[in-house]
């Protein structure tokens, strides 16, 4: 890995109720795996991967959270500096469907707008769903979110997911411009609107 | 006889002058009485208005005074809102207060009706006086005009010695006696009426009395139902469960196993054993808080409700305690226990801080740990098997006082570590299970074989000592299992290293105190070990358990825990698996 060429950072939180897969999708994007025994997640966890897209690389921040109600306090410190909230629902599971909102109303009270948020209904490949995907776009449609429904057990859509979430960071595309000029600096610009102004970055490291 | 005239003349302007001054001294030391008079008056007159206003009530009688006062009326609404309910505290409650009330009416009744005739009552006779003082002015004045008119009529007379003016002159004579009579007479009364300035004081005085004395009458009304009141509410079982003191809860309900932790463990036992993800999975929010609020209610109907909310309600109990169930005045203790890297002798630190918690909490934590050792034996169903129990129970066992991000994140691994411990081996902390209901008394469980598979069991010890980062290269039996974890894993340790403030010091220590003791670690079949467990020879119970005995020994024990030393009421046990436990571990 080149150390002197820094890629851009990103945090990555999910967040959902127990038992949607928010550990598994991790797993299966990390190791490209799934391991089927069933193990709650203990406090937080975070692991970090590079991702290849195209042109450019990122190097992203995975946080996993426990789903239990004990660390939901803490879920306003532990989004404050994402860039990405990744918001899991089991669709099989109605009550982890209903908690979307209060999660995602959660992040948008920490981080605004300044997020991508992505609602993931997970565990495609089960039979008994009993969200349908309608259900789930037009929530997403409701709350501004970008939707994915993914399986972590079969791999699908789990790239997709990250891909989306990433692509659609503000900065993305400016940075595609800028990438040059800025190749030696660590750096993230904000807005577009402040790019102009040198001093009104943030550093992300 | 002109000498004569001139002496007469001269006798009568000396008599008029020694009038004048006399009446003009006398004046002159009155007006100041007057003046005063004025004051007393003046005086008595607001106070009294005020007075008036003060009573809230009025009327002839007791009964008519006190039926216009507004504590009245609220005492008798409270007694009749009382009666028309049916018996709860409230009505009692209601009853009492609503009795004070009328207390405090006929009390105030009394004291307002003294105000009115011993104190505004005698005000008004003082005022009463005032009249005698005008009545006395008004004839000393007749009197003076009567007095001046006569003289002025003597001294028009131009023949001082002729018959009509000797008349005159004796009327004059009985005007000026007469104006002074009248003049002494005024005088008395302005002093008698100054006199009356000290009995205004003393009524005032007396007015405070009966003030003080009324408000003590009020006080001992209230007083007296407190004690009353507070009984009613303490013996009302009629309390929040949620978020109440668990001994308070114990006492005023007469149990010895928290309601909500009751009924919770007897519904899962009957329907949750076999739920898949109980205890993981999260409840509906809405149905959740409907539970809750049953259960503050005390009308909770658990077996209306899903496992799933049930279970959800029993962690959200335990969460919302005040203290949690380990206490925070363990904390430290706690902490310290489950990071002691030995296994056996974790066991036994964690046994001898279990010693030290009040025996209510003792009791229903071993009611909860027998019913999570049993739920734990249906993981096949459940695919909660001990460690994912001991991990989302374990958060709701214990938490620090001022929680911080870092705080919790770094110690939730211990408090899951308790929890594992406590689920696992529920008869070495806490003896014999508790007694259940017939329909739940044997349960078949028991009689099935282990259920534990080697592909779940493993994993429970591994992600305990993952959090134990720094210990984990020391114990080679750490690293063997380290693969079979996925998430919580090295990889977490970057957060947790950083931020957990003092219990890795302390682990440290102990784990520096322990490593002298490999010889501790038993059986060459180590790698199947679950690690961090050396003094503890896991897989073969019945014929290892001699062997185990010695391997824990006392006074390492002893000195790797200062906090124990203290007050160390007995040995703790050495510790063995045995019973149900044997079998989970013959699995291994």
């Amino acid at each position: 890995m080149d150390f002197k060429n820094p890629m851009r950072k990103f945090k990555i939180v999910f967040l959902g109720e127990e038992a949607v897969g928010k550990t598994s999708i991790i797993t299966r994007f990390m190791y490209d795996t799934f391991d089927s025994n069933y193990q709650a997640t203990i406090g937080i966890d975070f692991l970090a991967k590079t991702m290849y897209l195209d042109d450019r690389t990122v190097r992203l921040q995975l946080w996993d959270t426990a789903g239990q109600e004990r660390f939901k306090a803490l879920v306003p410190a532990y989004i404050r500096d994402s860039a990405i909230a990744i918001v899991v629902y089991d669709i099989t599971n109605s009550a982890s469907f209903d908690a979307v909102d209060q999660w995602i109303e959660d992040v948008r009270a920490e981080r605004g707008d300044d997020v991508v948020i992505v609602l993931t209904g997970n565990k495609l490949d089960l039979e008994d769903r009993v969200i349908s995907t309608e259900k789930g776009e037009s929530k997403a449609k409701e709350l501004n979110v970008i939707f994915v429904e993914t399986s972590a057990k079969s791999g699908a859509n789990i790239k997709q997911l990250f891909k989306r979430a990433v692509l659609a960071l503000p900065s993305m595309e400016i940075e595609e411009e800028e990438e040059e000029e800025n190749k030696k600096e660590d750096i993230v610009q904000v807005t577009p609107v402040e790019e102009e102004k040198d001093q009104s970055t943030v550093c992300w490291c | 006889m002109a000498a004569k005239h001139f002496n007469r003349f001269k006798q009568l302007a000396g008599e008029k002058l020694s009038v004048r001054e006399k009446s003009d001294r006398l004046t002159s030391s009155l007006s100041e009485a007057e003046k005063k008079v004025e004051e007393i008056r003046s005086s008595c007159q607001s106070v009294i208005k005020r007075l008036h206003a003060c009573n809230q009530g009025s009327g002839s009688t007791f009964e008519k005074h006190q039926k216009k006062l507004p504590h009245y009326a609220l005492g008798v609404s409270m007694m009749e809102s009382a009666t028309s309910m049916e018996a709860s505290v409230l009505s009692n409650i209601l009853k009492e207060v609503g009795q004070a009330q009328l207390d405090i009416s006929s009390h105030l009744t009394e004291y307002e009706m003294a105000m009115e005739n011993d104190i505004i009552q005698n005000i008004n006779s003082i005022l009463e006086e005032c009249k005698k003082v005008d009545k006395a002015k008004k004839k000393l004045s007749s009197a003076r005009l009567d007095m001046d008119g006569t003289r002025n009529r003597y001294q028009s007379i131009q023949d001082k010695f002729s018959p009509r003016a000797e008349t005159v002159k004796s009327e004059l004579d009985q005007a000026i006696s007469h104006f002074e009579q009248c003049q002494d007479t005024y005088a008395t009364e302005l002093f008698s009426f100054l006199s009356k300035e000290r009995e205004l004081a003393d009524l005032m005085h007396k007015m405070t009395v009966l003030q003080i004395t009324h408000l003590k009458e009020k006080l001992n009304v209230l007083d007296e139902i407190l004690p009353r009141l507070n009984k009613t509410l303490d013996v009302s079982a009629e309390r929040p469960a949620f978020g109440f003191c668990l001994l308070d809860h114990l006492k005023l309900t007469e149990r010895t196993i928290s309601y909500v932790i009751e009924e919770c463990c007897l519904e899962l036992r009957r329907r949750g054993m076999k739920m898949e993800g109980i205890f993981r999975l999260a409840a509906s929010a809405a149905k959740l808080k409907l539970l809750k609020n049953a259960f503050d209610a005390a009308s909770a109907d658990v077996s209306t409700h899903d496992p799933h909310t049930v279970a959800g309600a029993l962690k959200q109990y335990l969460r919302e305690l005040p203290d949690p169930i380990l206490t925070h005045e363990l904390h430290a203790d706690w902490v310290a226990a489950a990071g002691v890297a030995n296994e056996g002798e974790r066991m036994q630190q964690l046994w001898s801080v279990t010693q030290n918690l009040a025996p209510e909490n003792r009791e229903n934590l071993r009611y909860l740990m027998w019913f999570l050792h049993d739920l734990s034996k249906y993981h096949e169903h459940t695919k909660m098997n001990v460690n994912n129990i001991a991990i989302v129970i374990g958060p709701n066992l214990l938490w620090s006082k001022n929680e911080t991000m870092q705080g919790l994140v770094g110690e939730t691994a211990l408090y899951t570590r308790i929890a594992d411990c406590f689920v696992r081996h529920p008869s070495y902390f806490f003896g014999d299970p508790p007694a259940l209901p017939d329909d739940l008394a044997s349960p078949d469980v028991k009689e099935e074989p282990p259920l534990f598979s080697p592909t779940n069991e493993p994993s429970t010890p591994v992600s305990n000592e993952d959090c134990d980062f720094e210990q984990a290269p020391t114990d080679p039996g750490d690293l063997e299992q380290q693969d079979t974890s996925s998430l919580n894993k090295p990889h977490a340790l970057p957060i947790t290293t950083e931020e957990r403030p003092t219990p890795p010091a302390r682990r440290n220590r102990s784990i520096k105190r322990q490593q002298p003791q490999p010889d501790a670690s038993p059986i060459p079949s180590s790698p199947k070990t679950p690690t961090g467990r050396p003094s503890r020879p896991a897989p073969q119970p019945p014929p290892s358990r001699s062997k185990a005995r010695p391997p824990p020994p006392s006074p390492p024990r002893e000195k790797s825990s200062p906090a124990l030393l203290k007050e160390k009421p007995s040995p703790p046990p050495p510790f063995k698996p045995k019973d149900s436990s044997v079998d989970e571990e013959t699995v291994l």
